[in-house]
């Protein structure tokens, strides 16, 4: 029974009884138009509902933000259905843009009725299995609810951040042609070296000059291998203060940064493995190709931040999820007691690279700049800089990313000074 | 403007036409006030959770009409106005359910249907009402409320039937 049967109950019961009270026949007659309201309403309840639905979407999956179509379609396969209402289950991320995701119709038997809106929503793995449908009387007293299904699934990827491939040059490399020089000679493009000519090699590569030097001699240019390597991807998903907003906002910039820099290795021909670590951990093991980057892009639409576990559980990962000697960017904000474990890291042979978006820069742009906060910033940023430093004296490479920032020129310029550094 | 809301303001003026009539009639001038509050008191009705407001409203009428036969005022007139004022009061509460629906053929089969059983609804619980005033039966009290207890359960259980019979 609704609020609306409620009223005319208590409508019908007070003129009776006031009729009653007041020995009053003409009271009775009061009553009479809401009893035979009621009495419509009852004999034009519906018996059951026997809907079917099919949602379609126009698209698989999408980025954060990007507008997709959904379109449901409903069959009345039973008797006719005077006053149905269905609504589809919208979540907190999501905002309509066109269309409504709900309606109120009569609907008659064999017919279908369409629902269509378009809405975008935040990052995230979205689905559905049912959509809530309502029938009653025309005058909505007496209400049947179902819920008819209707599966549907969208996967809303990180924002993407345009970036370029960075020039990163890891110590080990796969032994299968590629993009990253693999200091070793072979057949590549950047000049390695010289050697003396063997049986088999290409007239092309003979090194004219030195063999006119060298009479009865031939001597063969070598160039260097270019080869695929191997990218581990972290992801810090631990929550490190106690900001919501800030920590949220700084998470969705690192997640969309690992999406990005999975997507640029994978197209390069590497080979990427994956771990969120967080409350929950999601590890996906190395692979290549769009299979990985889809897997990869699914399981950072669903990434979300957890409590704050220590990252020396990083240890005790299996060595098959980062091969030895692999380059492992960590995408973390940091803070002082993870020092222990970077340098573990640096230990087993990895070559760490440090994402880290910029905490502090970030909350000094939405404080008030007063002398208080002013000093706070500075004590923080301070702090921060120390941190980074000893992270780089253990050997990791650090990029303090302040996330207002494009992510492209830092990467390209740190990258840069790290192959610089090395070749020194 | 769509068609509930044409019948909407039409009852409007019937409903509030009806109860002022009847105790102007009868020398009630404060009526006039009570049906500009009501009126005033009407205007939110456009919001969305205005469900509670109408009904209220709706509530004052039916104890306004009890008072005007109890003054023995119209009855009529006071039966026709709570009918007109059902009517109203459905029809706010349809506004606002259908509100911002795109009018399509399904949506506009619904309201055309809404608006024939709540005409055929209203019209025959005024013409039962006025048939009970024509027919001049007197019982004692001990009998009215035997014949409310057997009206009652049999609607009870007409409603059990149906229910169950579908």
């Amino acid at each position: 029974m609704n609020n609306k049967t409620l009223v005319l109950v208590f409508l019908i019961g007070g003129s009776i009884l006031s009729a009653l009270i007041l020995r009053n026949g003409e009271l009775l007659l009061v009553a009479m138009p809401f009893l035979v309201y009621l009495i419509v309403g009852i004999v034009q309840a519906p018996g059951d509902i026997s809907l079917t639905a099919n949602r379609i979407i126009d698209k698989a999956g999408v980025s954060a933000e990007e507008p997709f179509e959904t379109r449901i379609v409903v069959r009345n396969q039973g008797s006719r259905l005077i006053n149905l209402a269905f609504d589809d289950m919208l979540f907190p991320t999501m905002t309509i843009l066109e269309g409504k995701a709900n309606d109120r119709l009569s609907l008659p038997a064999g017919e279908s009725a369409e629902l269509n809106y378009v809405s975008k929503a935040g990052r995230g793995v979205y689905s559905w299995k049912t959509i809530h449908a309502y029938a009653s009387d025309p005058f909505g007293l007496f209400e049947i609810e179902r819920h008819i299904p209707a599966a549907g699934e969208i996967i809303v990827r990180p924002i993407p951040i345009h970036i370029h491939p960075p020039p990163l040059k890891p110590r080990s490399t796969l032994h299968a042609a590629g993009p990253i020089a693999a200091r070793l000679a072979g057949s590549g493009t950047d000049f390695w070296g010289i050697r003396e000519y063997r049986a088999g090699d290409s007239l092309r590569r003979l090194n004219w000059r030195l063999t006119a030097r060298h009479p009865r001699k031939l001597f063969t240019n070598e160039y260097e291998r270019e080869e695929i390597a191997d990218f581990g991807i972290i992801l810090d998903a631990r929550r490190i203060t106690s900001d919501d907003a800030l920590e949220e906002a700084l998470f969705e910039h690192a997640v969309s940064a690992a999406a990005s820099l999975s997507e640029n290795f994978l197209k390069k021909g590497n080979r990427v493995a994956l771990l969120i670590f967080g409350e929950s951990i999601t590890t996906l093991f190395p692979g290549y190709g769009k299979k990985q980057l889809n897997s990869i892009l699914r399981n950072l639409a669903r990434a979300r931040l957890g409590a704050n576990v220590p990252l020396g559980h990083l240890e005790y990962f299996p060595v098959q999820l980062f091969p030895s000697q692999s380059q492992i960017v960590m995408i973390s904000a940091v803070e002082a007691r993870d020092l222990e474990t970077y340098a573990r890291l640096g230990a087993f042979g990895y070559d760490v690279l440090l994402i880290s978006p910029d905490p502090v820069d970030y909350t000094a742009r939405m404080l008030p700049m007063t002398e208080i906060n002013a000093l706070a910033v500075r004590a923080a940023r301070v702090e921060r800089v120390i941190l980074l430093k000893r992270l780089l004296k253990m050997g990791i490479e650090v990029i303090d990313w302040q996330v207002t920032k494009s992510l492209d020129a830092i990467l390209q310029d740190s990258a840069r000074r790290i192959l610089h550094r090395r070749n020194m | 403007m769509k068609a509930h809301s044409i019948v909407l303001n039409f009852f409007l003026v019937t409903t509030a036409g009806c109860l002022g009539i009847g105790y102007i009639l009868g020398g009630y001038w404060w009526i006039l006030p009570v049906l500009l509050a009501m009126v005033i008191f009407l205007a939110p009705t456009k919001n969305r959770s205005a469900f509670w407001l109408a009904s209220s409203l709706l509530v004052a009428y039916v104890a306004l009409a009890i008072i005007g036969v109890i003054l023995n005022l119209s009855v009529y007139l006071m039966v026709s106005g709570c009918t007109f004022a059902l009517a109203c009061w459905d029809l706010i509460h349809f506004g606002q359910s259908l509100d911002d629906n795109a009018p399509h053929g399904f949506v506009m089969s619904f309201e055309r249907y809404h608006l024939k059983s709540l005409v055929t609804a209203a019209f025959t619980g005024l013409l039962l009402a006025f048939i009970g005033l024509s027919i001049n039966l007197h019982f004692s009290f001990g009998a009215l409320v035997f014949f409310v207890l057997v009206a009652m359960g049999c609607l009870a259980y007409g409603v059990q039937f149906i229910v169950k019979n579908r």
